[in-house]
């Protein structure tokens, strides 16, 4: 039987903040999707999708010179000597990280004969999320469809793909995809009315990472990898790959906006709406659309691991 | 072509070259043994991301880097780096170098060929530093190291650049926000020894995320859930009251009492909660409870100018059944959701105040009362005390009569 589970107000403690080698601060939601995955699987479950709601992130660092400075917060992991600094060698050298605290709440939607609430509660007690740990979370409830699931958040802002948006942007500029990305994401209010017309409902454009694309073919010959575990708790031969992250462009939009579209009065005389924000008002009359899923692409070659909400 | 110059034998030129990577696994861990990844052309992905493999669907060249610095390579790569980019050679100064631009030139058809087939070393032992993911793959799991690619950072450092330049420029001036990038210190003081493209990934850009702004969660808090109000512990009253405010307490404790378990008559069942009193302590009675109601109405006032502020942004319940079409729908409660409860509602919100609430409300604030004991201000001993539970229906009573005398307080 098919059901969302619910996890509100999910707080974390010093996750991870880097995205990637090119961006600090994409929402974290390929670790939602693989953590989805990984607590469904410990409680007998398998998922089906996730809608990631963020409320609130608290960056670990300040600013000088208009520049954001990551706290340094801990020295490089200690393996062997080599870790040690040049220059002291009682102290570790660093290795730079960029943290953040967390507060977020996660729609899982799953196949499942039976629900164990316990398990997951159980679950969530001692789970890390992105690297940090969970400090708190509401009750967890399993509920029948996603408008319910929704309903019980009520604020907060969802994650939606925009690749069309950088696709448009690019052909409309004729620009390359990078010169795109980065206007993009650097277009004030008043730029985004100048390209795309009035009311574009693109408030709070973001990116983050997307999906995994192998640089090289699957290797059976390394050694250290990491071995996967089957349900026995038995290792089991792992094939390893470098993979870049593949960086999309997403949108936080407020739920209050998707669950309670502006209306316009009948008395008025309204322009005709953006094509821009078509996305948001499809949204908006089929909210199935904000699942998110992944799957591995077979047309590209089957070395393309993507998210997506179609 | 004027004859290059002994001393810099170009093979040594094309051997780094051959041996540069897009990948470099020093980029995740300094400490890791050194080693990386070359992507041929044909590793294109035409797919709406931003990525190395996507950058070279739009056919750009990303800039490859040595795996380790160790002799001359970094001078080797100061030529590479400018042939891969089309910048001119310089000096130090920033003057053009002719020997080495000569290099950069007769470098290029290597180039042009380095790209035909994919490349990596140093890869067959994965470095415990190095992190590993494990994805779903057809029913098991395949173990990702992610890994970016500093000429990647390099060109997306350009076009930062360049949105800075248009700022600058008053045309444009408006049409961008100044893209933000972070200070991440990969490679410390000498990041020249894990890569020449370390510099570039030491400037990624910096995404902003929603923040939970106290004040609107706060009023939606509010308006779907009211609040609980909070009664004082301390009662400061006119020190002439107090001995008579003490004596109130005991009489309605013993008194309340007496009447609840009187067996004659069902005094409390007719609503009739009274007990002896007299001038001095019906003073004191009303010093406290009317400190209290006050307290509790400034309260309910200040929850109300919380929601006026984001009045606009609250949805607003209608009563779509009984909608008059010819009339705009009009909200039920607009600043408090209907399910609050109706005690709350009104306190929120004079506009509800009827003769429903004024009982409700007072029989909320009996409850509340009597549910704490309290302190009284300026004694030069503490005097505390309980008020009885049996108390409620009788301070509910006297309430409701102060909230009708003194119009003002509704």
């Amino acid at each position: 039987m098919s059901k969302v589970i619910v996890i509100p107000h999910i707080k974390v403690q010093a996750a991870n903040l880097q995205t990637s080698g090119l961006v600090l601060g994409g929402a974290p939601l390929m670790a939602a999707a693989m953590f989805a995955h990984n607590l469904v699987r410990q409680t007998g479950m398998a998922d089906k999708g996730i809608v990631f709601i963020h409320h609130d992130r608290q960056d670990l660092g300040g600013f000088a010179y208009g520049n954001f400075t990551p706290a340094q917060r801990r020295g490089s992991v200690f393996i062997n000597k080599i870790d040690y600094s040049s220059k002291n060698k009682h102290a570790l050298s660093l290795q730079p990280t960029a943290s953040c605290h967390l507060h977020f709440s996660l729609l899982i939607k799953v196949d499942a004969k039976r629900i164990f609430i316990n398990k997951i509660t159980e679950f969530l007690r001692n789970a890390r999320f992105a690297g940090g740990k969970i400090l708190e979370f509401d009750e967890v409830k399993a509920l029948n469809g996603i408008a319910q699931g929704l309903s019980k958040i009520k604020i907060g802002y969802v994650l939606i793909d925009r690749q069309d948006v950088l696709q448009h942007y690019a052909q409309a500029q004729n620009f390359k995809r990078l010169q795109a990305f980065t206007e993009l994401l650097s277009l004030s209010p008043e730029g985004l009315q100048q390209v795309f017309g009035a009311q574009p409902r693109l408030s709070w454009l973001s990116a983050t990472n997307l999906g995994y694309a192998l640089l090289e073919a699957e290797n059976v010959n390394r050694t250290g990898v990491r071995q996967a575990y089957d349900k026995n708790n038995q290792p089991r031969d792992t094939p390893h790959a470098y993979a870049e992250p593949l960086i999309g462009l997403v949108q936080y939009v407020s739920l209050n906006q998707l669950l309670h579209p502006p209306k316009p009065d009948d008395n008025e005389i309204t322009a005709d709406p953006n094509p821009i924000a078509e996305p948001l008002r499809k949204l908006s009359e089929d909210l199935t659309g904000l699942w998110w899923h992944y799957q591995w692409q077979s047309k590209l070659g089957g070395d393309v691991f993507l998210l997506s909400q179609e | 072509m004027a004859a290059l110059s002994p001393d810099i034998p170009i093979e040594d030129y094309e051997q780094s070259l051959a041996e540069s990577v897009h990948f470099s696994v020093k980029t995740i861990n300094t400490n890791i043994d050194k080693g990386g990844i070359r992507l041929s052309q044909d590793q294109a992905l035409d797919l709406p991301f931003i990525s190395a493999r996507t950058l070279l669907a739009d056919g750009v060249r990303i800039p490859t880097d040595y795996t380790a610095n160790a002799g001359k390579t970094a001078t080797h790569f100061k030529v590479i780096k400018a042939a891969m980019t089309d910048d001119a050679v310089v000096d130090a100064k920033g003057n053009p170098d002719p020997e080495l631009q000569l290099m950069a030139d007769a470098l290029a058809s290597s180039i042009d060929q380095l790209f035909d087939v994919p490349y990596q070393s140093g890869l067959e032992h994965i470095n415990l530093r190095m992190r590993q993911l494990l994805i779903p793959k057809d029913g098991s799991y395949i173990s990702l190291s992610p890994i970016t690619a500093a000429g990647v950072n390099y060109w997306l450092n350009d076009e930062v650049d360049a949105i800075k330049a248009q700022r600058k420029n008053n045309e444009n001036a408006k049409r961008f926000r100044s893209p933000i990038t972070a200070v991440f210190g990969i490679g410390g003081a000498n990041p020249q020894n894990a890569g020449s493209l370390i510099r570039a990934m030491q400037r990624p850009i910096y995404l902003t995320a929603p923040t939970a702004n106290e004040e609107v969660s706060q009023a939606f808090r509010l308006f779907y859930r009211g609040f609980d109000y909070y009664i004082p512990h301390k009662i400061t009253i006119d020190k002439d009251l107090t001995p008579a405010l003490i004596k109130w307490v005991h009489l309605i404790k013993k008194d309340l009492k007496t009447t609840a378990q009187d067996s004659r008559q069902p005094w409390q069942e007719e609503g009739v909660f009274a007990g002896k009193t007299d001038l001095s302590r019906r003073n004191a009675e009303l010093a406290f409870l009317r400190q209290i109601v006050r307290n509790v109405l400034a309260q309910g006032k200040k929850a109300k100018q919380t929601l006026e502020q984001v009045k606009d942004k609250l949805p607003q319940i209608t009563d779509e059944d009984n909608a008059n079409l010819d009339k705009p729908l009009k909200a039920l409660t607009p600043l408090l959701h209907p399910s609050v409860d109706l005690a709350i509602q009104g306190l929120i919100d004079p506009n509800l105040r009827d003769d429903g609430w004024l009982q409700e409300f007072s029989k909320h604030l009996a409850r509340q009362i009597v549910r704490q004991d309290y302190q009284i201000e300026g004694q030069s001993e503490p005097v505390s005390f309980p008020i009885d539970d049996s108390a409620q229906g009788f301070l509910a009573r006297r309430i409701r009569e102060l909230l009708y005398t003194y119009g003002e307080l509704v």
